[in-house]
């Protein structure tokens, strides 16, 4: 056995009345990877979730976690070491936030002082000052704001694996934008084992290292946002991938620190364009000066987006302090090769 | 107009109220149980000043109602609160003024220009208190003003001769003996059919077969009028308190508190199961599937989540059916439980409308006070339990 492996699933089946939403699935999910599950509604995506922590019981198969097969466990002790954040958040209206988040702290009997640092740190965590949300009741929250206790409350055990069903499914895209970059950065902080389930194609991008596309209880590929994108395994996951739009996903997943060229600040403003293909540049009548900036943090598809707008083949690229670093062409981004 | 809208509902109570002291009786004299009494207009019953302040306060109470003052709701507060207070006093004076002490048997009715004045401020009151959102806390203490005034009057005699206070007098020990068995069969009938419903919402819960019957069942019961319940009862009561000598111990046959208490029971079990199981099914599935996967125990699920989401509309089905205990109660004295109805039936039966009274107002008050006890904590309940909160944005 693999030290490394987390979550295995082994040849897992699960029949309703003798059919079968899951069909023999065999998956292995390492520590610290982020796995998203997607495929359209039906596909038994959430089924597979549920499983894990044995709130649907599997009819075939063997699923381990580091090795030990659930139902070995009491089913209560195994879900209070798995976090679960669900879509339409389930808090507990009756409960104020303070409270929905020591939940499973308290199932698990911490002195209250613990749970109560606990519940301070994890509002710390997601953006959410202590004073002003930890008495307000779930009907105060904004929709936003509720789905972050969900993902604190879902935290708060400290669980190696946090399982998550389509948590952002409901929020509006600028809303799930902020959490999507939100959960990246925690993610970055705490390295979970993170089971994330969703049907938005362009979420599991953007979120997964690994992710594996499921299809009426089969698994149809599984593999790398980059390598999915390269090589999708059918018609299917490629129209999932959003067809000949996959230029643009792919181009989302590189970031601008990666591909530009770096260049000390000074010599930015008078830029010397023996670099870049100056032909090309010439020929367009297009400004040879950048006009506009993006940062090392934004993707390729972003900074194609902004020489659309701009008009101009050439972009500053700034870091987190708007200082130039260095400078991105439109040649660069054309030849750019995934390399994830 | 400006886009100004005047209150309707004012001007009619008020209104109404000048119209009712103006045309019919306030109070009426009988000089004893039998005689038929003499009716007193407001202004024969207390004189003519007393007309003319009521007159003013009421039509200035009226007029309120179309001015722009931002104060003019609270006035009418003021105004209807103390025409409350009033009331009570205007009984005490009349009774020092048209009763002399040698008729010792000589009775106040409350005529029907009371009757209908008091039920039009109660109105009016509670229009006020929409209208000024007021807290539950001002509302009782604007409504101690006129309970003080009346405790007030009646401690210092001026109510004696109020004709419901005479029948009081003359049965006392009945009337408490009767409140107690009242409170007694509700407070029973009540307790025992919580317990028999979760027996039952726990089974129907466990299975549809159980649902399936339990539903209909007291669907059905519920649409026997309840004379027939109660008679219905006595023959096989009596069939199997008349084999046990444990049951006649326990004072069980057809007639008496045992029918009573098996109808009040099973009128009481259809709302409270109603309810319970209907609370109890409708707790969101996101939240109780959160609560599982957080690892709690199916009775830590129970306990903790399902049942306290569920409360505020069990507590509803409990004041439901407390309500609706209180009044038919009343209609078990047929059968010979005793309680407040006795006074009804035998008031009924010689055409005695101050003992109807008698048992009829405690009744309602016992209804009232069940009513606020259960709003009450029904509001404690339900602060947080908004179910909608998540999706709000």
């Amino acid at each position: 056995m693999n030290l490394n492996t987390m979550i295995e699933l082994q040849n897992i089946s699960k029949y309703y009345d003798q059919v079968s939403a899951v069909d023999s699935i065999d998956l292995k999910i390492n520590k610290g990877e982020f796995c998203v599950l997607v495929g359209t509604s039906g596909c038994g995506k959430s089924t597979t979730l549920r499983m894990i922590n044995r709130l649907i019981p599997h009819s075939a198969g063997k699923i381990l976690i580091e090795d030990q097969e659930i139902n070995s466990f009491n089913e209560q002790t195994l879900r209070r070491r798995i976090g679960y954040a669900i879509q339409n958040t389930g808090l507990f209206p009756h409960w104020s936030v303070e409270k929905n988040i020591g939940t499973v702290p308290r199932l698990l009997k911490w002195p209250e002082k613990r749970i109560q640092e606990r519940v301070i740190e994890l509002l710390e965590l997601l953006n959410l000052p202590y004073a002003e949300f930890a008495h307000k009741y779930p009907s105060e929250l904004s929709g936003g704001q509720a789905q972050r206790v969900g993902v604190a409350r879902a935290l708060a055990g400290d669980p190696d694996i946090l399982l998550m069903d389509e948590p952002f499914g409901a929020l509006d895209p600028i809303t799930r934008e902020s959490l999507q970059n939100e959960l990246l950065r925690i993610q970055q902080q705490i390295h979970k084992t993170i089971v994330f389930v969703t049907h938005d194609m362009d979420e599991a991008l953007k979120l997964a290292n690994h992710i594996v596309v499921m299809d009426q209880g089969k698994i149809i590929q599984q593999a790398s946002p980059y390598e999915l994108l390269l090589n999708p395994a059918s018609d299917f996951v490629s129209q999932l991938l959003g067809g000949e739009d996959r230029g643009l996903k792919q181009a989302g997943l590189m970031r601008v620190g990666e591909y530009m060229v770096v260049a000390s600040s000074t010599h930015i403003n008078d830029l010397d364009i023996k670099n870049l293909d100056i032909k090309n540049v010439e020929t367009n009548k297009l400004a040879t000066k950048p006009l506009a900036s993006v940062s090392t943090h934004d993707s390729l598809r972003f900074a194609l987006s902004v020489m659309l707008w701009h008009q101009c083949e050439l972009l500053t690229v700034v870091d987190d302090q708007q200082q130039p670093v260095g400078y991105i062409s439109l040649q660069q981004i054309m030849q750019a090769k995934p390399h994830g | 107009m400006l886009g100004i809208r005047f209150d309707k509902v004012m001007p009619v109570l008020t209104g109404a109220s000048l119209l009712s002291i103006w045309t019919l009786d306030f109070v009426n004299l009988q000089p004893n149980r039998i005689l038929p009494g003499v009716g007193y207009s407001l202004q024969d019953a207390v004189g003519w000043w007393s007309m003319i302040i009521v007159t003013t306060l009421l039509i200035s109470a009226f007029l309120l109602s179309f001015s722009r003052l931002s104060l003019r709701r609270w006035l009418q507060l003021f105004i209807v609160t103390l025409l409350l207070v009033l009331m009570p006093i205007s009984l005490s004076s009349f009774a020092q003024n048209h009763i002399p002490e040698t008729l010792t048997h000589a009775r106040t009715g409350l005529g029907s220009a009371f009757w209908l004045v008091f039920f039009l401020l109660v109105l009016m009151l509670i229009e006020l208190q929409q209208k000024l959102e007021l807290s539950r806390s001002i509302y009782c203490f604007i409504f101690s003003f006129p309970l003080i005034s009346t405790v007030f009057i009646y401690l210092m005699g001026g109510l004696d001769t109020l004709a419901i206070l005479r029948e009081y007098g003359a049965r006392s020990d009945q009337f408490h003996q009767a409140v107690h068995i009242h409170i007694a069969l509700v407070g029973g009938a009540v307790i025992t059919s919580i317990l028999l419903a979760a027996c039952l919402v726990a089974m129907m819960r466990k299975s549809t077969t159980a649902q399936k019957i339990i539903f209909p069942l007291l669907n059905f019961i519920q649409t026997i009028p309840s004379l027939a319940l109660f008679g219905l009862l006595i023959a096989p009561l009596g069939y199997i308190a008349s084999k046990s000598e444990w049951l006649q111990a326990m004072n069980v046959s057809g007639i008496g508190w045992a029918p009573a208490m098996i109808a009040l029971i099973a009128y009481s079990l259809l709302p409270m199961v109603r309810n319970t199981f209907v609370a109890l099914e409708e707790v969101s599935e996101s939240v109780i599937e959160a609560a599982k996967g957080m690892g709690m125990s199916p009775a830590q699920v129970f306990i903790q989540v399902r049942l306290p989401l569920a409360m505020p509309v069990i507590l509803e089905g409990i004041r439901i059916t407390t309500i609706q205990a209180i009044g038919l109660t009343a209609v078990a004295a047929l059968i010979g439980a005793g309680g407040l109805g006795n006074f009804i039936f035998q008031g009924l039966g010689q055409a005695a409308m101050d003992m109807v009274l008698l048992g009829a107002l405690p009744i309602l008050l016992l209804a009232i006070i069940a009513d606020l006890f259960f709003s009450s904590v029904m509001t404690f309940f339900n602060q947080h339990t908004k179910q909608s909160g998540a999706t709000k944005s």
